[in-house]
């Protein structure tokens, strides 16, 4: 299962996969020459939650929406900073402890860009990105997940 | 000369509501054709009247969620029309990343 959209220049490559993440192949997806800063962010199924020992999680997205806000969120990236590329890759389905659910990478010429850049895309992410984690415990009813962000960038919405 | 059946097309609109993650389970579907009676009908309306008298389950999931119209956030009191083919998202809280 693979969704993506990927720019005419591969400047812009947002990829929704239930495919195992490497932050390696992301960051290398926007090194260029021009480019003096990578910054990235990975985030790892931690093992627990709450004080609940966590077995997996599983992942669902509105695919055709998310591909959409993350190509908005991009847009809305290049206006704020000097960026050279934005790649943002998310797990579907089934991903267990310890193994990367979502890894951002962003390029630029210097590294302030590119480190804030990455910091507003997770917060972004998380904030309006329509994918939805569900938890499996071990010895726990499974559980919805719902971002504190969703709330307050529901309240400036509206 | 327009026939009956025309005239009902004319007069009713079928949308599309999308579910997701919670919402989904408590349905137990991830869709639903919706034929709007009377049409035109708008988001607000759809929202607030229309799904939570057809399907009392979502008006709890509705409070906490937000709305996009083929896929782009929508006020949930916005009085844009629905158009035939629409796609309406229920997006209960996200929990990406």
């Amino acid at each position: 299962m693979e969704h993506s959209f990927i720019s005419g220049d591969g400047r812009r490559v947002f990829i929704l996969t239930s495919g195992c993440l490497s932050l390696e192949k992301v960051t290398g997806s926007v090194s260029a020459l021009e480019s003096g800063a990578i910054a990235s962010f990975c985030g790892i199924t931690r093992k627990y939650n709450q004080g609940k020992e966590v077995k997996f999680l599983e992942y669902e997205s509105y695919s055709e929406m998310a591909l959409s806000e993350l190509r908005k969120l991009g847009d809305e990236i290049s206006n704020r900073w000097s960026v050279e590329g934005i790649s943002i890759w998310h797990r579907l389905g089934r991903v267990n402890v310890g193994e990367i659910s979502v890894v951002i990478a962003v390029s630029a010429v210097h590294r302030k860009e590119a480190l804030e850049a990455c910091h507003f895309a997770i917060d972004q992410l998380k904030a309006r990105v329509p994918i939805w984690k569900k938890e499996y415990f071990v010895a726990h009813e499974p559980e919805w997940r719902e971002n504190l962000e969703f709330q307050s960038c529901c309240q400036q919405r509206e | 000369m327009i026939s009956s059946v025309d005239w009902e097309k004319m007069a009713t609109c079928q949308v599309t509501i999308l579910l997701f993650a919670a919402a989904k389970e408590a349905l137990d579907r991830s869709e639903i054709k919706l034929t709007i009676p009377n049409s035109p009908c708008s988001v607000k309306q759809l929202i607030h009247q229309i799904l939570p008298e057809k399907y009392p389950t979502l008006t709890e999931f509705l409070k906490f969620s937000q709305i996009a119209l083929n896929c782009e956030y929508i006020d949930k009191n916005s009085d844009q029309l629905l158009q035939q083919g629409d796609e309406i998202a229920i997006i209960v809280p996200v929990s990406g990343g």
